[in-house]
């Protein structure tokens, strides 16, 4: 199927109030959205493992693991990993909102 | 000629303010300027000659000597300060061991006043206040019993000492400097050299007047303040060598368990505490000083945006750093009542003024560059507009991430961990906007508050936070296409449906991924978001995307709107009823995107029972739910090909509505086993769980508590083999253990279920309740006091005498609903003030023991030490919270926000924290027990109501069992 970028571009600059800005400024900032949230994910996640749980994180990465086991070993530390991941994504949008109006 | 005037005062926490001229400098002294008695005697006052570079820095008494033409007056200076304060000599280790928390005292107030150093007000009874200063581990040592240690003796501890290590951490450090020393290299070597390379490059001639530097000679003698009268004893000790007590010290600091000082000094109740006088008095100079924004001279914007950086960095750490401690004094005494003093710390301050100053000399910049470029009247004022916003949200994204970054380098992580988080900024940078895009919009759709209306949307909404698990999961991953493909190559061939794992892996162009798999993983997404799109409108029946597209027309107002409740219907109507914080507007509104979450999540369910391991194994990974989860899920009936039961086929109902009462009764009466969770929440817990999320509240809890009653009914007359046999391992209906599998289709039949669900009420067994016990949820009373506090002395409880309740004696379960609703409109309304009236009129006097134990009961309820940490809280709204608030409400809030911490609720019908829901539920879940259906809420039962009635439950049954008590 077919994604409409600019509806999506044009969504989320609603969400945001970034309308008034010019095209290239509305995906740039969007574009870091994406990175700041998923880089906060990374990091919750750490540290909701605990610093035990990072060292066998990085065990993991050192036997390369693969995403499956990565993903299976993050479940059975985090139970409903999912479910925490919606959470952070949740307050980041409280604060990007909170902030950009 | 002299220009520019540096003041420095490590009193002031290490704040270094700048003023343009000698008369400035009694705008920011806190006393008159003209005296040397009247200066901070810790203060450093600096002029530099014309045209050099203001300095910001605080001198160490080298420093000042090396840069001092007036070498004279420096080296009186800086001998003298030295000999105040030896190289070697700790601090005061006697003292540390002399004050220890006492028996009976409290902290009525704390000041935070550095990050790891607090001011705070004991109270004791009959004695005076007394204000102490320690350091912050040494405080919490003291209060938490868990680190308390052994305690000496009782002594003040001499004044100086104390004082000294406040303006040791109160010596600050440039904000330009503090990064480029290197505290293992010795902070006055590291900073000297970073002093000697800007002086190369821009040699100062300072002068350092004779006046101030004598009073810094002195400052070790005590003096008292004008304005007072107390005793204000200041004294200051430098250490050779130390330079820096930044933020990033502090946190290190506050490691270490061990005290390094603390005061206790005895003041007048009507004092404030020393640092309460401090922050507000002066330190609210400081800050307006700081805001005085001195126009950059001929700084680059590049620059700038580096200054910028560089603040904002300052500032999240000191953020960080606030944040923790406050974390460990909330937690170390929760009840702490005086937040008025719960102050933020001098350096957030501090670092705030400076990361927005600098923010304001980038747009000054900015707005300066427009004009050059020739633009002027509207059109500036445009493109001003949107400079401006564009500086305001791109710096929420900056902060943010700046948070981030603050918090990684505060983590243990090894090389892999750092390497993997670095992993996503270069892999998402690689990405194409459009990518970036759909992956943003994947992420933030999916959770709350935002619906996309476009072709993705629906995959955007049910793939949410998946989307971005994903991606943080091959974070880490260090898989090669060569690898990867061949993981993909094998598990193609273990797959039972080799055609559609083909399609997808040809459509993911695998043979192009380079070692880092961001890529693929973008792809991926978009495949995903397409695959999930296709689940989601399998799911119209239900009226997913008829929510969602009314979610998106309220989304549009969302921020103008006085209020939108968590009901997609509602939300697309704005209330006017009660005014809505922007939080709860945000958090109301993403409740058909957590169905059409659920709707996914069952497709997924019924997928996984039919799948083979290997495709069991992918359906866990991108669910994200476990076996359990998925079976129990497949359970639930998947509504698109889901065949008309015969009853829905008779029905007056529309054939969506028919479907999905057929699916609801079905999902009642089928099997299910039982979690922890639903082991703690009773049967009660388990019928809602079956009901269907859309709906209403009141509805909802009429529906359970007929269903229960039944239930009960049927189980009533049961053996303990029986009711073992239909899944209650315990044979005991109150008690569920996990892992019961309930057979609620051999109690309930379709048609029963049918019928309460269409809204015939049943009621619980009478037969065994006490006649003097209500039996149903009672009308809003009035006329009972609400014992805030408070105790009547009015025994009069009720308003007027109102018949007796008959109390049926058969069994609950009836085919006559008209009838048992007829019973109910026949009861007259009073019935549990005429309880009451009974009662205290046959027991006199203890209507106000009643009104006390209310009193204490409800504290236990709703005084909860997570809302007494609570910036904003006021335990007066419980009141009104409990008048207005149904108890079903928050149970069945509670229930969904125990199956998923992110479901948001309308607040305005239930404003009741987490905590104290929790606590409610359990009361519910022990009243039940303890007195049967009685014990339990009725349909439209307020919680002020119900408490009242509960009390009165244990009221009587204390009177009749004096030993008796009660634990939830």
């Amino acid at each position: 199927m077919s994604i409409d970028h600019k509806q999506i571009r044009d969504e989320l600059s609603e969400a945001f109030h970034l309308e008034g800005m010019p095209v290239k400024q509305q995906e740039e900032l969007i574009g870091k959205m994406g990175e700041a949230l998923l880089k906060r994910i990374f990091l919750e996640t750490m540290e909701k493992i605990g610093d035990e749980g990072v060292r066998e994180y990085e065990g993991l990465l050192e036997q390369e693991a693969s995403e499956e086991q990565i993903s299976d070993f993050l479940e059975e530390k985090i139970p409903g990993y999912t479910v925490f991941v919606r959470e952070i994504v949740d307050r980041f949008k409280e604060e990007m909102q909170e902030n950009f109006s | 000629m002299i220009e520019n005037v540096i003041m420095f005062d490590r009193f002031r926490f290490g704040r270094a303010s700048q003023v343009n001229t000698p008369d400035d400098v009694s705008s920011v002294l806190p006393v008159a300027p003209n005296g040397e008695e009247a200066l901070p005697e810790a203060s450093v006052i600096r002029f530099f000659g014309e045209g050099k570079e203001k300095k910001d820095s605080m001198d160490t008494p080298e420093e000042i000597v090396d840069q001092t033409p007036e070498g004279a007056v420096a080296e009186d200076f800086s001998k003298k300060a030295l000999e105040s304060a030896p190289e070697e000599e700790p601090i005061s280790p006697k003292a540390d061991q002399e004050w220890k928390a006492k028996e009976g005292e409290a902290v009525a107030s704390i000041t935070l006043v550095q990050n790891n150093m607090v001011y705070y007000r004991v109270v004791e009874p009959g004695k005076k206040d007394t204000v102490r200063n320690a350091t912050l581990n040494y405080f919490l040592s003291q209060y938490n019993p868990s680190k308390k240690e052994e305690g000496s003796a009782e002594e003040d501890v001499e004044v100086a000492s104390i004082v000294e290590t406040q303006a040791e951490e109160a010596i600050s450090v440039p904000v330009e400097e503090q990064g480029a020393v290197d505290t293992e290299e010795g902070g006055l070597e590291a900073w000297k050299k970073s002093k000697a390379r800007k002086e190369d490059a821009e040699p100062a001639e300072a002068v350092l007047l004779e006046g101030e530097a004598k009073l810094v000679s002195e400052d070790v003698t005590p003096v008292v303040s004008e304005e007072s009268g107390d005793q204000e004893v200041f004294s200051k000790r430098r250490r050779k060598g130390r330079r820096d007590a930044g933020p990033k010290e502090d946190l290190s600091a506050s490691e270490d368990a061990s005290p390094e000082s603390f005061v206790e000094a005895t003041v007048d109740e009507s004092v404030q505490s020393r640092g309460e006088e401090i922050l507000d008095a002066e330190f609210e100079d400081i800050r307006s000083d700081s805001r005085e924004v001195v126009p950059a001279p001929l700084a680059t914007r590049e620059n700038l945006v580096a200054e910028v950086a560089d603040a904002r960095k300052k500032f999240a750490e000191a953020d960080l750093a606030h944040n923790k401690a406050w974390k460990d004094i909330a937690r170390t005494i929760p009840g702490l009542k005086n937040s008025k003093s719960l102050i933020e710390s001098s350096d957030l301050t501090h670092f705030r003024t400076e990361y927005q100053g600098k923010l304001q000399e980038l747009r000054s910049a900015e707005i300066e560059r427009l004009k050059s470029e020739g633009f002027s009247g509207k059109k500036l004022e445009h493109e001003i507009e949107k400079v401006v916003r564009y500086f305001q949200c791109d710096e929420a994204v900056a902060l943010y991430e700046a948070r981030t970054e603050v918090r990684k380098e505060n983590q243990n992580w090894g090389g892999k961990a750092l390497e993997a988080f670095g992993n996503i900024g270069k892999a998402y940078n690689k990405l194409s906007w459009k990518q970036k895009l759909v992956i943003t919009g994947a992420c933030l759709a999916g959770t709350a508050a935002l619906t996309l209306t476009a072709g993705v949307a629906g995959g955007a909404v049910a793939g949410g936070a998946l989307l971005a698990r994903k991606f943080v999961v091959a974070a880490g991953t260090t898989v090669t296409a060569e690898t990867l493909m061949k993981m993909t190559g094998e598990k193609l061939r273990d797959k039972d449906d080799t055609k559609k794992i083909g399609k997808k892996v040809e459509k993911l162009g695998v043979t192009e991924m380079d070692g880092v798999n961001f890529e693929r993983l973008s792809q991926i997404l978009d495949s995903d978001i397409a695959h999930l799109d296709k689940k989601l409108q399998k799911k119209k029946w239900a009226g997913i995307l008829q929510k969602s597209s009314s979610l998106a027309i309220g989304f549009g107002a969302t921020f103008g709107m006085s209020a939108l409740l968590s009901h997609p219907a509602e939300a697309a109507t704005p209330t006017e009823t009660a005014p809505v914080s922007e939080t709860m507007k945000v958090e109301a509104l993403p409740q058909a995107l957590t169905d059409s979450q659920q709707a996914v999540d069952v497709q997924a369910g019924h997928e996984y029972v039919e799948a083979s391991p290997e495709a069991q194994a992918e359906i866990r990974q991108t669910t994200g739910l476990t076996d359990e989860q998925l079976r129990g899920l497949a359970t639930q009936q998947e509504a698109t090909d889901a065949p008309l039961s015969p009853s829905a086929e008779t029905s007056t109902a529309s054939a969506p509505e028919a479907i999905s009462e057929a699916q609801t009764i079905e999902g009642i009466r089928g099997e299910y086993t039982t979690t922890a969770s639903d082991a703690r929440r009773g049967l009660w817990g388990v019928l809602d769980s079956r009901l269907p999320e859309d709906m209403p509240k009141a509805e909802r809890v009429k529906v359970i508590s007929s269903l229960e009653n039944a239930i009960a009914a049927k189980l009533h007359d049961m053996s303990p083999e029986q009711l073992r046999a239909v899944g209650f391992s315990s044979g005991d209906v109150n008690i569920i253990h996990p892992g019961d599998t309930l057979k609620l289709g051999e109690l309930l039949s379709a048609d029963d279920t049918k019928t309460i669900l269409e809204g015939k009420i049943i009621l619980p067994i009478e037969a065994e309740v006490p006649s003097e016990i209500p039996t149903e949820a009672p009308t809003p009373d009035t006329s009972v006091p609400e014992a805030e506090g408070s105790v009547s002395s009015d025994a009069s409880l009720v308003e007027s005498p109102k018949e007796a309740v008959t109390v049926p004696t058969e069994a609950a379960v009836t085919p006559a609903a008209e009838v048992v609703a007829e019973n109910i409109e026949a009861k007259p309304e009073g019935t549990f003030k005429d309880q009451l009236r009974a009662f205290f009129q046959e027991h006199p006097g203890k209507d106000k023991l009643y009104l006390r134990n209310l009193a204490v009961f409800r504290g236990q309820l709703f005084e909860t030490p997570e809302v007494g940490t609570l910036s904003g809280y006021d335990q007066s709204l419980v009141q009104e919270a409990m008048n207005h608030t149904e108890v079903g409400q928050v149970l069945s809030d509670h229930a969904m926000l125990e199956g998923n911490k992110s479901y948001l609720y309308d607040k305005v019908a239930n404003p009741f924290h987490v905590s104290q829901m929790e606590n409610l539920d359990r009361l519910v879940v022990a009243a039940g027990r303890e007195f049967g259906a009685a014990g339990r809420p009725g349909p439209t039962e307020t919680v002020s109501e119900y408490t009242k009635r509960v009390m009165f439950l244990l009221f009587q049954k204390n009177i009749d069992n004096p030993s008796f008590t009660f634990k939830f």
